[in-house]
């Protein structure tokens, strides 16, 4: 009975300390790769507390590789856009300007029920509201309302961390040599620039942060 | 970017300990093995009191070592290792010489089966 309440007390101050140590990202809405590693810790914590039989060190050495195996996972993430996408995918179209785009909701397996439902959950009634509509990586879905009279349409992305939002493009009438050629004027290649938001009329395009740390670079100035 | 130091720190502590750990299994199943050997070629060779006390010697020496294979390998297989030493120093006489070489090779299998808990086939 001591051995058990010992272990559960070793195992609860470990998961506390590799949840901590994976940040906020593993306490809010789940990317796949970190739900897989919620699971898993969970699961090694609770067989270890289940099984007196199972050594402590095993269990908690699987927990703390676990947790280094995220952190590297994520920071390799954010440093190559390319693995990011491959490890959390890309977030899907699913309504443009009020209408439901059918082929993405059989590629996502979601039926119009499922869709309608979640919108009804943001007290839209009418994907005709929707300007824009997407099923996130981690399942949720965000949306853009469509303008009220005398509004500016919601910004849309175009191009966040070298991925380009082509059907945001078409929708907005520009193509990628538009967009190339953007950067080029503003003295940009692809690789510097962290975000791009359009709506036809205002932009937002935020390079990439190049300073040495505790020096403002210069298109912060 | 501090999360990678801590995590590299993790994976170089875990490196660490398991190092540490897996030479702490390898010396002390290997060591026991060794006395196991030591002390029933003592009792072919009929020296029963000194066979006695070298069972008795690995026994206490594999209760010593079992809180830390506790940690390491599967509690089951350590108390079954030290159940079956418990009962060598008992068959240490001429008329017990069958019994004490069936209890030592279970034993030594069982060394074995900690080493393997541990390192796997390796």
């Amino acid at each position: 009975m001591l051995a058990a309440i010992f272990r559960t007390v070793v195992v609860y101050i470990t998961v506390i300390a590799a949840l901590r140590l994976m940040g906020k990202r593993q306490l809010g809405e789940l990317q796949p790769s970190e739900l897989v590693t919620t699971l898993l810790v969970s699961n090694v914590a609770s067989i270890c507390i289940d099984e007196p039989d199972l050594p402590l060190l095993a269990s908690l050495a699987l927990i703390f590789l676990l947790t280094a195996l995220e952190i590297f996972s994520s920071s390799l993430a954010c440093l190559s856009p390319g693995y990011a996408r491959l490890l959390f995918g890309k977030p899907i179209t699913v309504i443009r300007n009020g209408e439901i785009l059918q082929p993405a909701l059989r590629r996502l397996r979601i039926t119009a029920g499922d869709l309608t439902e979640a919108l009804r959950g943001k007290d839209i009634f009418s994907p005709a509201e929707v300007l824009w509509g997407v099923v996130e990586p981690n399942g949720h879905i965000s949306t853009a309302k469509m303008p009220a009279p005398g509004e500016p349409p919601a910004m849309l992305p175009l191009f966040v961390e070298q991925s380009v939002f082509q059907e945001n493009l078409e929708a907005l009438g520009v193509d990628e040599a538009w967009l190339d050629d953007l950067f080029r004027r503003r003295g940009l290649h692809r690789t510097e620039v962290l975000l791009l938001l359009y709506n036809g009329k205002e932009m937002l395009l935020i390079p990439k942060k190049a300073a040495p740390k505790g020096r403002p670079g210069k298109d912060n100035l | 970017m501090n999360r990678n130091r801590y995590a590299a720190l993790l994976i170089c502590l875990l490196g660490v300990a398991l190092f540490f750990s897996a030479r702490f299994m390898d010396q002390s199943v290997t060591g026991l093995d060794r006395d196991l050997e030591n002390a029933y070629a003592c009792a072919l060779s009929e020296d029963f009191a000194t066979a006695k006390t070298a069972f008795h010697a690995a026994a206490a020496q594999a209760e010593q070592v079992s809180r830390l294979w506790f940690l390491l390998v599967r509690r089951s297989l350590v108390d079954q290792l030290n159940q079956t030493l418990a009962t060598l120093p008992a068959y240490c006489s001429r008329e017990n010489l069958s019994d004490l070489a069936v209890e030592v090779a279970r034993a030594r299998a069982q060394l074995r089966q900690l080493r393997q808990s541990f390192f796997g086939c390796l």
